[in-house]
């Protein structure tokens, strides 16, 4: 189980962002997270992650703290430009996490033609599912999805998500979906939270 | 209706902008071609320059002596080729060990933890803080002078300005979401430094480097001019710069012109071919 | 009546292949559409697509190695780099996608004031007033600077300043990005109601579900070319109202319908 217990957070001198958060996600659940913006919703998902400190509180995954090495939390943004490096090809970005078989390529929609190409010769809805699959190394055991179809057409996000959850539940992978979509929460998540 | 494409075909004709590669490029073809015309020109001068000819003292430019010659009987033109020869050199193996300087200490800083950093730091804000030239004349003062001290000194004291770009620089690859992501893959520092930060410092690394040689020249030439750095009696832009103004009362402004002119264009061109690369490489202006 | 239109339009960028070879990369083809007086066309794609490019080259603030083809007109009128000076702010209002694009160390005040002065149109204080109040915006938000306001109020704010000059179109780069569905539905009804004025606007979005409540038509824009426009009242029920596929599948793809992946070449 990956669990958030009493977390507390704040930017420098400005107001505490988070204030005693507490929330828990189970392998295999898919757990929908919303509220209004600016209410610290992409906090909570990194500090889940470990890429933040909580001021107080503390993150457990399965029964531990974050430690070093991979993380079995990963978390996936909503520009997935910044969190490629812009001078490596396609298939050494994937390769620096994993080596996907035929099979996830496949379910991912994604090309072995790009391997060769540069992030920006491929198209956003292409590179949110490099980012994807890059993220399903098999060290991972949670996923935190920051709004990472918010920018996409409606088709790529449909399939993104089928092959996401499909993975998800052949895995008993948890996931935290971070949206301001609701319908989208309510088609993909067992349950939603607001923040 | 005007066809929106029909102006744009005609615009170079009414006024030919010129592009920021075709500007690089030419000034780096003057500047390639300095660095092979100089030294040749200095090697067929021979002795040219260096021996004195009492004979033709002080001679204006004319078909023979190009650039006059000097007070001893010199061809200015030979001696310009040799000095800038000198400072050529001088000026590239200084600022490349400077870069070198540079990169070693911020990568180091980087690397290890914020104590390392703060020493890094330290000794930037230290060197810039000292005024350059006294910091150049103390080197070359106790190396008591020569080709050697003098680039020592340089390389002593051109690498600040560039650390303190380079760690500006790696300050900002580090918060990057792709440095965090491949933290969070369990890739260890070095290996993120040697994988995503270097590559990201070429650019800035070689940039500077050609920003540097034309300050580490102009340098050279103030430090030899004040008597600190090259031996009086070699060929040299600020021995002859300093020798010229005894003469420049006398009218004989052929002695300080053509040196003066010869470094400052060559400067320009190092300078030009510097920015030009400093351009390429932002992504935001590398299409202009 | 016509107020914009765009007929066969394209973008392309001179990039360069290594050292000195450079080639044209098109990013947008067959660009035709036309918004009249009292309507919102919403131009919607993924990011990506090209799309804020369109808003760009309409105002003239493209890159400078872009290279446009066709014809942008306003009222018949070409609108190109000599015609833009006087249109800009006057005729046609652009705003902008982000905070950024304000001047960070003048409070929002002063730039309010000098999109009016620009436009030729009152610079007092109550009119000014009066317009922010219009924008659901008080004294306190106008003395602020542009990274003090939230994120709803920086967008009214960009909204107040981009129609000061009483422009006839308004180009809206993804106002809604970012904001939560109570900010999104303020911002886009305020964009309705000045097409109720008998203005133009364009809004680009790429959000077909937030778009479609308050837009007249939509055009649909894919990888740099129009995949088809559609009255915005087609996409009900199953979608048999639309004209073309891609429409279809998308509406269908929507998580509040089908949530279907329909195979579409």
């Amino acid at each position: 189980m990956l669990e958030a217990r009493d977390v507390c957070f704040s930017y420098g001198v400005a107001g505490r962002v988070l204030d005693h958060v507490s929330l828990a996600v189970r392998p295999g659940e898919v757990v929908g997270l919303t509220g209004r913006s600016g209410v610290g919703k992409s906090t909570l998902g990194r500090i889940l992650s470990g890429h933040y400190r909580p001021l107080s509180g503390r993150v457990i995954i399965d029964g531990e703290p974050h430690a070093r090495g991979f993380n079995p939390v990963q978390y996936l943004s909503q520009s997935p430009a910044f969190s490629v490096d812009p001078r490596w090809t396609v298939g050494r970005v994937i390769s620096e996490a994993w080596r996907p078989d035929e099979a996830m390529l496949r379910a991912f929609g994604v090309s072995e033609a790009w391997y060769d190409r540069y992030p920006h010769e491929i198209s956003g809805g292409e590179l949110q599912r490099v980012a994807v699959l890059r993220a399903l190394a098999p060290g991972t055991r949670y996923l935190v999805a920051d709004e990472i179809s918010a920018p996409l057409d409606p088709l790529t996000q449909a399939q993104i998500w089928m092959a996401l959850l499909a993975h998800a539940q052949k895995n008993g992978l948890g996931m935290l979906v971070i949206s301001h979509d609701r319908p989208l929460l309510r088609r993909i998540a067992g349950r939603i939270l607001d923040l | 209706m005007a066809e929106l494409g029909e102006r744009q075909t005609l615009e170079p004709l009414i006024l030919p902008r010129m592009d920021n590669r075709v500007r690089s490029f030419a000034a780096a073809a003057v500047c390639l071609f300095l660095i092979l015309l100089i030294p040749v020109a200095a090697l067929m001068a021979g002795s040219a320059g260096v021996a004195p000819d009492f004979t033709a003292r002080l001679v204006p430019p004319d078909w023979a002596h190009w650039f006059g010659t000097d007070q001893m009987g010199r061809d200015m033109f030979a001696r310009t080729a040799k000095a800038l020869t000198t400072s050529l050199w001088v000026g590239l193996f200084a600022s490349a060990c400077s870069v070198l300087i540079a990169v070693v200490m911020v990568l180091v800083s980087a690397a290890s933890g914020r104590w390392m950093d703060a020493l890094v730091s330290l000794a930037i804000d230290a060197t810039i803080g000292l005024p350059h030239l006294v910091l150049l004349i103390l080197i070359c003062f106790a190396l008591g002078g020569g080709p050697f001290a003098v680039t020592l000194a340089l390389a002593l004291t051109h690498w600040p300005r560039l650390a303190r770009i380079l760690r500006a620089e790696v300050m900002q690859i580090k918060q990057a979401d792709y440095i965090i992501s491949a933290r969070h893959f369990g890739k260890s520092w070095a290996a993120i430094a040697v994988g995503h930060v270097l590559p990201q410092l070429v650019p800035q690394m070689l940039v500077g480097f050609v920003l540097m040689v034309p300050h580490a020249i102009l340098h050279e030439a103030s430090l030899t001019f004040l008597g600190f750095g090259l031996e009086p009696t070699s060929p040299a832009i600020g021995v002859m710069l300093a020798d010229s103004m005894r003469y420049l009362t006398a009218g004989k402004w052929w002695l300080g012109l053509f040196p003066g002119l010869c470094l400052l264009l060559f400067v320009l061109c190092f300078d030009a071919v510097g920015n030009g690369l400093r351009l390429i490489f932002d992504p935001r202006t590398a299409q202009t | 009546m016509t107020l914009l239109s765009f007929s066969g339009f394209g973008l392309s960028f001179r990039r360069y292949h290594g050292l000195l070879a450079s080639c044209e990369t098109p990013v947008l083809n067959d660009i035709a559409f036309t918004i009249g007086r009292g309507e919102v066309v919403a131009l919607v794609g993924a990011s990506g697509s090209g799309k804020s490019l369109i808003a760009h080259a309409a105002f003239g603030i493209l890159p400078p190695n872009a290279r446009m083809h066709g014809s942008i007109c306003l009222d018949g009128q070409p609108v190109d780099e000599r015609t833009l000076p006087a249109l800009r702010g006057r005729r046609m209002a652009l705003v902008p996608q982000s905070i950024s694009h304000l001047e960070p160390l003048a409070r929002c005040a002063k730039q309010l004031r000098w999109a009016a002065r620009r436009a030729g149109r009152p610079t007092d204080r109550e009119t000014l007033a009066r317009h922010l109040e219009a924008f659901g915006l008080d004294g306190d938000a106008a003395k602020a600077f542009p990274h003090q306001l939230s994120g709803g109020m920086a967008r009214r704010m960009m909204m107040a300043i981009a129609t000061v000059g009483d422009a006839d179109l308004l180009i809206a780069d993804e106002p809604t990005s970012g904001l939560d569905d109570e900010n999104a539905e303020i911002v886009l009804s305020k964009l309705r109601g000045l097409a109720d004025q008998e203005k133009g606007v364009l809004l680009i979005t790429h959000s077909l579900a937030a778009a479609l409540p308050y837009a007249d038509r939509v055009c649909l824009i894919r990888n740099g070319r129009m995949e088809g426009e559609e009255a915005a009242c087609a996409f009900d029920g199953a979608g048999e109202g639309l004209r073309s596929a891609y429409a279809r599948a998308l509406w269908q793809a929507l998580p509040q319908n089908g949530f279907q992946v329909a195979h579409h070449a």
